[in-house]
């Protein structure tokens, strides 16, 4: 497509957008770099100026974009790269939550309160070395 | 974007989103992906309410606690700033531990769905809060029979962004 026929067509996003559908809706071309422009009304509503982060995840056909606020997005990255020198693994984190949360709720209510509500009411499924074992 | 869109029809009331423990953790401290997605949503305020329960709170904590214990100084406080820089932007509404007369209430119902007793107090601690949605990466423990049981919407994080977007579901 010719690049002047795609410039108007994006400049025309924001005429288009102005309809029934409110300001969140309208179209973008992508060019021949892959990238999009957001229309200024939407830039406006979602309050992102050049520079901003956008977050983005595609859900099937559909592509989802979230405006990312630039220190969280920072203070995240510097997290992951944290926990990569220390070689250790989202999974690790996520192994180690029947644990903590065994050690927070007894300490909560006592080893003796929990074992009364299990055999009380017929107990949960799993028991605790059945738990140990899968972690 | 609305709120409640796909959900609840023109209203704007903001949603109140209970998270488990996982979503937090990949959300604040994985690369991307949909738990990091709704984490990033819950910070407009406008629209969304993250409901944490004080169980989920607490074993956030002993987690990141232990785990980072082995890593330098900087890199702990890396992780933990991560987790508290995204809770101090979120729109929070915390609930204590239930009694221990509540879990005694809620456990006939409950339990026989649990895989073990230590699950009880996060998920009495949401049927008490009744968030809009209740997500979660554990599909093992927070699942469909266990809301159908207790009147509670689950969902992982990418089940809940394509509900979000009904034309992507």
């Amino acid at each position: 497509m010719d690049p002047s026929t795609i410039q108007e067509m994006s400049r025309g996003a924001d005429e288009r957008s102005a309809d029934d559908s409110g300001p969140g809706a309208g179209f973008s071309v992508i060019d021949e770099k892959g990238r999009i422009s957001l229309p200024k009304r939407l830039r406006q509503l979602l309050g992102a100026e050049p520079g901003s982060s956008i977050a983005y995840i595609a859900l099937d056909h559909a592509l989802l974009l979230i405006p990312q606020d630039a220190h969280l997005a920072h203070l995240q990255q510097r997290a992951h790269e944290a926990l990569a020198r220390g070689g250790l693994t989202i999974q690790a984190l996520l192994d180690d939550i029947p644990q903590a949360r065994a050690e927070v709720v007894a300490e909560a209510y006592g080893d003796e309160f929990l074992r009364e509500l299990e055999r009380r009411h017929g107990g949960a499924s799993e028991t605790q070395s059945e738990r140990d074992a899968e972690t | 974007m609305s709120s409640s869109v796909g959900e609840t029809g023109a209203s704007t009331r903001p949603l109140r989103l209970f998270l488990d423990t996982g979503v937090i953790i990949e959300g604040c401290l994985g690369s991307w992906g949909a738990a990091k997605a709704v984490l990033i949503l819950a910070t407009i305020r406008t629209n969304w309410i993250v409901v944490l329960a004080e169980a989920i709170e607490r074993e956030l904590q002993a987690v990141i606690a232990r785990k980072t214990a082995a890593l330098s100084p900087d890199d702990a406080q890396a992780v933990a700033e991560s987790v508290a820089g995204w809770m101090n932007r979120v729109r929070m509404e915390r609930w204590p531990l239930p009694s221990a007369t509540d879990l005694d209430a809620a456990a006939p119902t409950v339990l026989p769905l649990l895989r073990h007793v230590h699950d009880l107090p996060a998920v009495v601690t949401a049927m008490q809060a009744r968030p809009d949605w209740t997500l979660s990466t554990n599909t093992a423990h927070w699942n469909e029979a266990l809301g159908a049981r207790i009147g509670l919407r689950i969902a992982t994080p990418l089940a809940f962004l394509q509900r979000l977007t009904p034309i992507a579901g």
